[in-house]
């Protein structure tokens, strides 16, 4: 189905209810625990990391949400939820995941930093929340989760089958301090970011009262 | 009645199976859009086996990709 993700199609609908359907697989579906990590986890972070960042770059240059990115938000957020756990066991791991036939193999570290990266980006979009854009906030409970999946780690269980025959590269001393070097990288970039995002307007710019309380109640 | 649904996913998942793996532009936008809408409809009576089926399938390789 990852094949029908393409954003580069005239019509933006097959996009969109794709997106959907995998929104749904990801919170209802049998492998909404995360299970599927070879055939849905993997798979849609190579996806990301070639394609969702694209579609990124193109907002930041842009500086206008399309329906695409907006679609594409509610995926990144629904897979976070899905997939916390596997993203806070791999921040660090130097574990090879395959991307195609084509090109060459890449991290699962990588993968989930830049999947990261990504949901960042959104969490930090350029302009005011309710006025600007209305996806910020779809983020932030991701980061909750994750933090709490960060903290519970040794009770991941790798899913990926076929691993456990091959010895681990790292001890788990190493691995869990290399994590929390990167868990903590991410997180002081958020808070510069959410630091920006809570900011108030400078006076004159035409927001009602309501509006202020509108931006608190958010953040 | 619940035991009929489940007895006709695996017909639901070749059905939509077979729409969504055409290439994009072979087929009008309407018959992806009501695949997945199906799909979507049908989750939660999919077993395990059924959603890593749809997750799996691929597109045909395009007749010019395998004309030499």
């Amino acid at each position: 189905m990852i094949p029908l993700l393409d954003p580069s199609f005239h019509d933006d609908s097959i996009f969109i209810a794709t997106s959907d359907a995998f929104q749904e697989i990801t919170t209802k579906s049998v492998l909404s625990d995360g299970s599927g990590v070879k055939t849905l986890t993997e798979p849609l972070l190579v996806w990301i990391d070639a394609v969702g960042n694209r579609i990124m770059q193109d907002t930041m240059s842009t500086n206008e949400i399309s329906p695409v990115a907006h679609s594409l938000c509610k995926l990144t957020v629904a897979f976070g939820d899905l997939a916390s756990a596997y993203l806070a066991y791999n921040i660090s791991s130097s574990m090879p995941v395959p991307t195609s036939p084509t090109t060459p193999p890449t991290t699962k570290g990588h993968l989930t930093q830049n999947f990261l990266r990504l949901l960042l980006a959104y969490t930090g979009l350029r302009g005011y929340y309710g006025v600007d854009e209305d996806e910020s906030e779809m983020t932030l409970g991701f980061w909750y989760l994750f933090q709490e999946a960060l903290w519970s780690t040794d009770y991941f269980i790798d899913g990926g089958g076929d691993n456990q025959s091959s010895p681990r590269p790292e001890s788990g001393e190493i691995r869990e301090s290399k994590q929390v070097l990167m868990a903590k990288a991410v997180y002081s970039e958020l808070v510069q970011v959410l630091r920006r995002k809570v900011a108030f307007p400078p006076p004159g710019s035409g927001w009602s009262r309501g509006s202020y309380l509108f931006c608190l109640d958010i953040f | 009645m619940e035991q009929s649904m489940v007895d006709a996913t695996r017909m639901i998942v070749q059905a939509n199976s077979a729409i969504i793996t055409q290439p994009l532009g072979t087929a009008p936008v309407n018959h992806y859009l009501s695949a997945l809408k199906c799909i979507q409809a049908w989750m939660s009576f999919f077993t395990g086996e059924c959603v890593q089926f749809l997750l799996l399938v691929v597109q045909p390789a395009k007749d010019s990709d395998t004309a030499t």
